[in-house]
């Protein structure tokens, strides 16, 4: 990531900083535009992510960094949350159908499923004990789909 | 997460307050805990004051649900809005909870 348009935070993996890493994003995808819909599952995304690195990176040692990585372009928002403990494989706790999986009113995995399910691109780069990282990109307008817009036809719409 | 616990017609009415995650959800699931303990086994979570949950909350109320319904009783919501309601909309957990508008309308429900 490119430092101009990248916000960052370094806080120890303990549950009561999610509130600080929550607040921390969310002001930012806020004052980039998106809506408060947007704001709110940008939000639950980070959320989740920190709290599987908390709750599971490091055996519960608290003194160990969480790194969160904000970059603004003109047509998206991509989120790294980055630690140094032992990983997962992303694949194996992942829900195929969330269906069948509530059924059985299961709740592990959920926050992987959620992380997919509000974000318009997820990535994992896996290498235990060195680097962990998950990539989450939200787009401005909702749809990666959409061909991007030019930062001067994004003002002008403004 | 401050929040009260009343007791109305039988049925324990939990109203948690602010922003629900992996650890602020913790009383909540205490609270529902100690009612199954204490063999109220009618719950309604009151949302309506709740600004944000995460998965963490979520499974304290899919656990609740599940213990509740094992000791014969059930768990019922109401009150959700916003994104709290778009969370539970994007995971269907709307399908398996009775999610009502207001308490009043969950209490009469059992």
């Amino acid at each position: 990531m490119e430092q101009e348009n990248t916000y960052r935070l370094r806080i120890p993996s303990r549950t009561e900083n999610l509130e600080i890493i929550r607040e921390f994003v969310s002001k930012i995808a806020r004052n980039a535009g998106f809506s408060e819909e947007d704001v709110g599952k940008i939000q639950l995304a980070v959320d989740e992510a920190c709290t599987n690195v908390v709750k599971h990176a490091y055996d519960g040692d608290t003194q160990k960094p969480i790194d969160v990585a904000v970059r603004l372009d003109y047509d998206r928002l991509t989120i790294v949350v980055t630690d140094e403990g032992k990983g997962f494989d992303p694949k194996a706790v992942e829900i195929s159908d969330i269906a069948e999986y509530l059924a059985e009113l299961r709740v592990g995995g959920l926050g992987i499923y959620l992380i997919r399910s509000l974000m318009d691109e997820v990535e994992y780069s896996i290498q235990p004990g060195v680097r962990n990282q998950v990539r989450m990109v939200k787009y401005f307008g909702g749809s990666p789909e959409r061909p991007p817009l030019s930062p001067r036809s994004r003002r002008a719409q403004k | 997460m401050p929040g009260t616990a009343t007791l109305s017609r039988e049925v324990m009415v939990l109203r948690p307050q602010g922003e629900l995650d992996v650890q602020t959800s913790q009383p909540l699931r205490e609270q529902i805990q100690d009612s199954l303990r204490r063999g109220n086994t009618r719950l309604v979570v009151d949302l309506s004051e709740v600004t944000y949950v995460d998965s963490s909350a979520l499974g304290v109320l899919v656990t609740g649900l599940k213990q509740a319904r094992k000791a014969n009783g059930c768990l019922k919501l109401c009150g959700l809005r916003g994104n709290v309601l778009r969370v539970f909309e994007l995971t269907r957990l709307t399908k398996f909870f009775e999610i009502y508008e207001t308490a009043e309308q969950a209490i009469k429900s059992f």
